[in-house]
């Protein structure tokens, strides 16, 4: 994976905060992620890492900072936000599949409607994204009629379609039966060896050291410790994460 | 001879009855125990004297008066010389009907037999073998034709697929076919307007172009929306909502003129035309709340994850909320619509003659004395046609969409 990585900046966030009425979820939060770079965001429940990854495309609106994507500043023109949200492909915990369209039309749809790519194009292209996320089979069926872990690799299928530079899980296995965890990893793990711009929330530890490049730990809003795997797992300094990690592991 | 046959008979109706008897699970359920029992057998007799009171009513009642009437029950007294200006959309319907339900509802075949039915029905209102039967059994012929065409397409993809558009533009073209089509030329004026042509005309316009702007005052309603609009909408739903459908209608007869602005001479319109625009308020205001709990029943998980695949509003609406939304209401939407369309006879409270008056108007003619029975039963025969076959498409759409299974 570090081979893959270049050391381009592709997302850049500089003392972010962002307030959910009186309870501040971002405190002066600065992070910087290369491109090709897999990033595993860690912490405790309510430490704010979904919400830092929400961020970056814009699902929760940042109150001060500056969050920069592949180049592009994140402010009020909605031409940017649009720009930002087609490089940007997103994995949520609840599968969030469109239940009235085919699982085909999942993929396709957003490659057809935002990239205005023929009916034909898109859907050769969403097969092919089924393939590699291992369930071409299930293309005309709806998603409440696949398991937890087939819909969520439906899900990665149609963030990948609109071919983002980067792409952000959200605790992708966290709904999901333990049977059915493995499979969406093996999906996620093919993929940070294909050299995509990852951030990972998760609690798989194991997938986690795994294709990791580097750790990001959240407490309380706040970044309290970054580096890679091996610094974490055997030379961690702050106490919360020590905390943590005992805890989860 | 007589005493030998009454019997056997009798026989064989009771062993038919008791082969279906113990074929269904009725055996289990009906003399299931003592209150079983004595239910089964109390409903049985209201059943058999229900039945006896009603054919008795068929047999014995005065029609005389339906025949006689059937023209001013249709279009009231629309000029004999302009009737071609009804013709076209009744075929065009009727096209339209016979190939969208080959492409999308695929009948079986009790559908089928009932909308034969239906139609033996309408045409035995036309029976005397004037020209109208001839027109009638035209738009008979293109329903078939429109079948026929959508039933050998269906497996042919890209024919198909052509067709379906055909389907799609003709039933977005038919309003404005109907309006263009009344109105062009030297039109009699709409107090010529009448009979169940007025209800039907009234409640198409109020749904086709109430809907969309309920969805416009759902979506200005919603919590994300600007301050401003979602004040206008909610004050446009709720004082709309406000007052009885009866205190809007005669707001249309005589405020409306004096309120309306004089562009295309709208504040000079006709009283059906202003009736049009009231309708058309009122089911939106109502279909409104409809679509709003459609809307919110949407979970939050949709707007992000369409967000996500960068959909921008307008087509995280098309395409992603609305199609649910919709979905969901949809028997509370054909339920609105029903109401509606049986709400289109209080018109004549605005001495419009839609096809109740009619009805009423025969009743009270001398000729017809006491016949009153017979007219208000065929008027809600009629009513019932049209919202049996709109529950009957609903129930069907919804088969189709997989409502409750996906």
């Amino acid at each position: 994976m570090a081979e893959n990585q270049s050391n381009k900046v592709i997302i850049h966030a500089e003392n972010v905060d962002k307030w959910f009425g009186n309870f501040q979820a971002l405190k002066n939060v600065s992070a910087d992620i290369n491109e090709g770079e897999v990033v595993v965001v860690l912490g405790p429940s309510g430490s704010g890492k979904s919400t830092f990854i929400r961020c970056i495309n814009q699902l929760e609106e940042h109150e001060a900072g500056v969050i920069v994507v592949n180049g592009i500043e994140i402010n009020d023109d909605s031409r940017n936000l649009q720009k930002i949200r087609s490089e940007v492909g997103m994995v949520f915990q609840q599968f969030n599949l469109f239940p009235h369209l085919t699982v085909l039309d999942n993929v396709a749809l957003a490659p057809r409607k935002v990239k205005k790519m023929p009916k034909q194009d898109a859907e050769e292209l969403a097969m092919a994204g089924l393939t590699r996320v291992g369930i071409p089979e299930q293309a005309l069926k709806f998603p409440t009629q696949l398991s937890g872990g087939q819909q969520q690799r439906v899900a990665i299928a149609r963030a990948l379609a609109m071919q983002p530079k980067i792409m952000l899980f959200d605790e992708p296995t966290s709904a999901l039966d333990p049977e059915m965890i493995k499979e969406v990893l093996d999906v996620m793990r093919e993929l940070a060896e294909s050299g995509i711009t990852m951030i990972v929330v998760t609690h798989e530890m194991g997938f986690a050291r795994e294709v990791a490049d580097r750790f990001l730990f959240f407490s309380e809003g706040e970044i309290v410790e970054e580096g890679t795997p091996d610094h974490f797992f055997n030379n961690a300094q702050e106490d919360r994460t020590k905390l943590f990690l005992s805890q989860i592991l | 001879m007589s005493d030998n046959t009454q019997p056997n008979s009798e026989i064989s109706l009771l062993q038919r009855i008791r082969m279906i008897y113990e074929d269904s699970d009725a055996k289990s359920q009906l003399f299931k125990t003592k209150l079983h029992t004595v239910i089964t057998l109390v409903s049985l007799v209201i059943v058999v004297w229900a039945l006896f009171t009603i054919a008795q009513f068929l047999v014995t009642a005065e029609w005389q008066v339906i025949s006689d009437k059937r023209r001013a029950f249709m279009i009231g007294r629309y000029p004999e010389e302009h009737v071609w200006r009804i013709w076209p959309t009744v075929w065009m319907f009727a096209g339209l009907a016979g190939l969208s339900s080959a492409l999308w509802l695929r009948p079986g075949r009790r559908m089928m037999i009932s909308l034969f039915i239906a139609a033996a029905i309408v045409s035995y209102l036309f029976l005397e073998f004037d020209s109208n039967a001839l027109k009638f059994g035209f738009g008979l012929l293109l329903g078939l034709c429109g079948y026929a065409l959508g039933y050998f397409t269906y497996t042919k993809v890209s024919l198909n697929a052509l067709v379906v558009r055909i389907a799609v533009l003709g039933w977005v073209l038919l309003i404005p076919v109907i309006l263009v089509l009344l109105f062009i030329g030297d039109a009699p004026s709409t107090n010529y307007w009448g009979g169940l042509f007025v209800n039907i005309i009234l409640a198409a316009i109020a749904i086709v172009v109430g809907t969309p702007l309920a969805v416009v005052l759902a979506l200005g309603r919603t919590k994300e929306g600007y301050p401003i609009i979602r004040i206008l909408s909610t004050t446009i739903i709720e004082v709309v909502r406000g007052a009885p459908l009866i205190a809007w209608l005669f707001m249309g007869r005589f405020v409306l003129p004096f309120i309306l602005p004089s562009w295309f001479g709208l504040n000079e319109a006709d009283v059906i035309i202003r009736t049009m625009i009231i309708l058309i308020v009122f089911n939106a205001a109502y279909t409104a709340e409809v679509v709003r709990g459609g809307l919110q029943a949407i979970p939050k998980g949709q707007y992000e994850a369409a967000n996500s695949v960068g959909f921008n509003g307008w087509q995280t609406l098309r395409l992603i909320l609305l199609p649910q939304a919709l979905r969901a209401v949809l028997p509370s939407l054909i339920n609105q619509y029903i109401g509606l369309f049986k709400d289109t006879t209080l018109v004549y409270l605005i001495s419009v003659v839609d096809v109740l008056e009619v009805g009423r108007k025969a009743f009270n003619e001398l000729a017809y004395t006491g016949t009153a029975l017979e007219v208000l039963v065929f008027v809600g025969f009629l009513f019932w046609i049209v919202t049996w076959s709109m529950s009957n498409l609903s129930k069907k759409v919804e088969e189709n969409l997989g409502l409750g299974t996906r």
